[in-house]
């Protein structure tokens, strides 16, 4: 198993991606600031058939200018806070590890929350985060979700959990089951 | 790799694409934040947007990514909390041939929850009255 160092400045997501990403910043500086002033984290990024098959481990440098800190309450709830700053997690780790664009939201009941994709081709991507350490099974049941998709199209799964400062990254095929 | 094709969409549907994003956002932080009005006012531009984007996906041939844009257009006029057009917009899709099987039974599912919620809206309007 690899351990790789990959950097990324969390402000960047807004430039990478097409959905307005910009208001996951400061939601991931919440989860994942170790002080009030802090401008940096580290996670373990789990890659599973991304890039190459079986999994590969990544340890993840983001940082963020002091600038986007929140200084006010982000005025949502802890639950929605978990899921968007695990949005703007997903947001980095596709443009780090795919190279592909978050391009648009999903309506009601797609079993996936954004479209991924190049130009010419676009799959389905399911996020969820979770502030305990149950992120492998959080992963089993997304990836089962997103492989129920009515669009019968592959997708990825990103789960972050903020406690363990892990993310779990894969891609799907639909209908596969897991094993 | 099963995919959804996009291929030949212009800068401009491209814009609208993530304009259309923005809005949903917005409209769920809104909502989040307790601002109904302002969620449903962003959700009915979403809605606007979407069924802009999948008439242009019928005319380029992408006629399974004008599905996803239709059912989203009926998935954002719900959540405006205007039931009307989001049936309508699910009877459309209903009625087409073409329509695939598993999205087929997504869309049926989805308006018969709109209808049931629909008939308990009506009824409480009743009893208020």
């Amino acid at each position: 198993m690899t351990s790789v160092r990959d950097e990324y400045r969390l402000e960047d997501i807004a430039r990478d991606h097409s959905i307005g990403a910009a208001m996951f910043v400061p939601l991931v500086i919440v989860r994942l600031r170790g002080h009030a002033g802090a401008t940096e984290a580290l996670l373990t990024a789990r890659l599973r058939d991304v890039i190459k098959a079986g999994e590969t481990r990544h340890l993840l440098r983001l940082s963020w200018s002091a600038e986007s800190i929140p200084n006010r309450p982000l005025g949502v709830h802890e639950r929605t806070a978990t899921e968007w700053a695990a949005c703007g997690i997903a947001c980095v780790v596709m443009s780090l590890y795919t190279g592909l664009r978050v391009r648009h939201v999903t309506g009601d009941g797609d079993r996936f929350d954004y479209w991924v994709g190049d130009g010419d081709h676009e799959y389905g991507l399911e996020v969820s985060g979770t502030m305990t350490d149950d992120v492998e099974a959080r992963h089993r049941l997304k990836v089962r979700q997103l492989r129920e998709n009515p669009y019968g199209v592959d997708g990825y799964v990103v789960i972050v959990g903020f406690a363990t400062r892990e993310v779990i990254f894969s891609f799907n095929r639909f209908g596969e089951v897991a094993l | 790799m099963s995919s959804m094709r996009r291929q030949g969409l212009d800068v401009a549907f491209e814009t609208e694409e993530a304009r259309k994003s923005s809005l949903m956002l917005e409209a769920q932080l809104l909502r989040e934040r307790g601002q109904d009005e302002a969620a449903a006012d962003k959700f009915a531009q979403a809605a606007e947007i979407e069924g802009s984007l999948s008439e242009v996906c019928e005319e380029k041939g992408l006629i399974e990514k004008s599905f996803v844009h239709r059912f989203s257009a009926a998935s954002c006029w719900a959540q405006a909390g205007d039931f009307y057009h989001a049936i309508a917009l699910c009877d459309e899709l209903l009625a087409r041939t073409d329509l695939p099987e598993l999205v087929r039974r997504r869309v049926s599912d989805y308006v018969h929850t709109l209808r049931t919620r629909r008939a308990q809206w009506y009824a409480e309007l009743t009893l208020k009255g």
